[in-house]
């Protein structure tokens, strides 16, 4: 039978280092799904996950339950991204992956009209629903990657986010509203009723 | 109900976080406003989208350099917590050994009526937490009466510009008419370690005899477990049934199970499409106008940008047809593999851990009786000083 979170928590307290090398197993790739998703760049998703387990073989001595061993995670992990993020932002302001996408375009003309393979196609729109999530502000695409990604329940995404229900509540519908714009703007949706904002991106 | 707060509340509707009054008013505002189920519409759409994304894993290369860190972390960890073990162990025992006795002095005085005033509660170590990831995502049905857009086209002219074969049965799809609902599943599975090829080859035998197929197989094998790794495609209507026989090839670890209405989707996908040939037919006639090198430069890129996004969204099509007619099992057997260590170590490592949980127990104990004691202290004081009193009093 597999032990759950907790159990493997308390046999690490107690010593067991190959319980803490199973909850490394079992949750590297959503912690790395999550701090790439953020941060947006494999290296630095992948020394956040390093970072987190460090911390957490640390932490988790002093772990008492108060939350579940997956929010506890999420927290160290979102904590990490957001402080990443904002050394970034005080450094120098790249435009992150929109930058260089003009190349790209032009060279898929070229040989685009062949015949597209559906695995193409398919990563093509993954690519560009991801684009749109990296245009949202760091908060509002937190809170969407924790829940529509994730699966967090809202009690979860506040202990995680460190922020009361409601805040979590409004901060979601927000994101959720924005990202709709975005991707109404990059025509990944209809054209409804669009927001006349300061277009950022003119094509 | 305003709009404004309508749209407020679309994103908890959608999540079917809101309080039943606040539900029933808003589905009143929904049901005679347009512009807020459009919206709804949308924000459904969207979050569809961001469900939809693949899964992301880890880089194997990654995640095995990590891991080595975090076992030379522990390793030094380990050695450190021994040599400081020692020293602070005796010296933590010899006060331990006072502490106890005061505390014990002190439960036999006040136990009585501490066991009266509070009663103590043992915490139990809580369920697995693979419970909490079984969530069933089921993305509403669009309402009915969305298919009426879909009355079938005339050939649209474009066709006898663009005469290509290949496209001709996508434009046909809208004819046949239906929900269209991609059906998922992501299951892990954890196996005997001794059973697990032998479950592999039931995991193909099973989807064969569904009429399906295995998509993509991997492997790994670790130091302590072996994965493999299948992605299952089956017809859309076998899906529950196979799932079930799937899952008792083992223990579940995980699963999530999710419909996706792509109907609106549809609808969208191929009005865009019409209105892209459109746009490709005119600037295929303004080519013939043009007259620079530069002008017919200009053209011919937009031209290729059009087509680009026809291909794209052709593409589309055809990918939402194949994941609807067939579904998708995403399966994860894994089989712990019994190391060298783990194996003897057990009933050790048992016996510690009961161990453990007495001494836990204990200090649990202890710091409920030192709260008391602390709260108790200006009760011992007076005593204390009432017998000081009294015997100075009896001494002169
Ligand atoms: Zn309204």
């Amino acid at each position: 039978m597999p032990l759950s979170d907790e159990n493997l928590v308390l046999r690490f307290q107690a010593g067991d280092q190959d319980a803490f090398e199973e909850l490394f197993l079992r949750y590297r790739d959503k912690a790395y799904a999550l701090a790439l998703r953020m941060l947006r760049h494999p290296d630095m998703a992948a020394d956040v996950v390093q970072e987190t387990f460090l911390r957490l073989c640390k932490g988790l001595r002093r772990f008492r339950g108060e939350a579940s061993f997956s929010t506890y995670l999420y927290r160290v992990v979102s904590n990490l991204c957001m402080d990443e993020i904002r050394r970034r932002q005080r450094g120098q302001q790249v435009s992150m992956s929109v930058s260089g996408e003009e190349g790209g375009r032009q060279r898929e003309i070229a040989g685009g009209l062949s015949d597209p393979e559906e695995e193409l196609v398919r990563k093509e729109y993954a690519r560009r629903v991801e684009e749109a999530l990296g245009r949202l502000p760091e908060d509002y695409r937190l809170a969407v990657v924790l829940r529509d990604v994730h699966g967090l329940s809202y009690e979860e995404m506040a202990a995680v986010m460190q922020c009361p229900l409601g805040t979590v509540k409004s901060r979601l519908s927000r994101a959720r509203g924005m990202l709709r714009d975005i991707l109404t703007e990059m025509e990944l949706l209809p054209p409804g009723h669009v927001k006349t904002g300061e277009g950022r991106e003119t094509r | 109900m305003t709009c404004d707060r309508a749209r407020e509340l679309l994103s908890g509707y959608l999540d079917g976080e809101l309080d039943p009054a606040e539900r029933q008013e808003l589905e009143r505002h929904l049901a005679e406003c347009p512009g807020c189920s459009e919206e709804l519409k949308a924000l459904r759409k969207t979050v569809d989208l961001v469900r939809a994304l693949p899964r992301v894993g880890m880089p194997a290369a990654a995640a095995d350099k990590v891991r080595d860190r975090l076992r030379n972390e522990l390793r030094g960890r380990n050695v450190l917590r021994k040599l400081s073990g020692w020293w602070a162990g005796a010296r933590l025992a010899s006060r331990a050994a006072v502490a106890v006795v005061v505390v014990l002095l002190v439960a036999v005085g006040f136990g009585t009526v501490y066991s009266l005033i509070a009663q103590p509660k043992m915490e139990v170590a809580g369920e697995p937490a693979g419970i909490e990831e079984m969530r069933l995502r089921q993305t509403g049905a669009e309402p009915a009466g969305k298919g009426d857009e879909a009355v079938p086209q005339q050939a649209s002219p474009s066709a006898s510009v663009f005469p290509d074969a290949r496209r001709r049965p996508v434009t046909g799809y809208s004819t046949l008419f239906e929900q269209k609902i991609i059906k998922t599943a992501e299951l892990e599975l954890e196996v005997d370690p001794a059973r697990i090829d032998e479950a592999q080859r039931q995991v193909v035998a099973l989807v064969e005899g569904a009429g399906g197929f295995v998509q993509d197989f991997s492997t790994w094998t670790g130091e302590d477990r072996k994965e493999i790794s299948v992605v299952l495609r089956v017809p859309a209507e076998r899906f529950g049934d196979l799932l079930a026989r799937l899952e008792e090839l083992g223990t579940t670890k995980f699963k999530r199970v999710s419909g996706q209405d792509v109907t609106g989707e549809y609808v969208d996908v191929e009005a865009r499409l019409r209105a892209l040939r459109q746009q490709e037919e005119r600037l295929l006639q303004i080519l013939t106008m043009v007259k620079t090198v530069d002008e017919v430069l200009k053209v011919e890129m937009e031209l290729g940008r059009i087509r680009q996004e026809i291909e794209m969204w052709t593409g589309r099509l055809r990918m939402l047809d194949n994941l609807v007619e067939l579904s998708t099992i995403r399966l994860k057997l894994i089989a712990a593999l019994p190391g060298p260590l783990t194996e003897g170590s057990d009933l050790l490592r048992r016996l510690w851990q009961a161990f453990l949980a007495t001494v836990r127990y204990l200090g649990r104990l202890g710091v409920r009786l030192l709260v008391f004691l602390a709260g108790a202290l200006p009760v011992i004081i007076l005593v204390v000083a009432a017998w000081g009193g009294y015997r100075y009093w009896r001494r002169r």
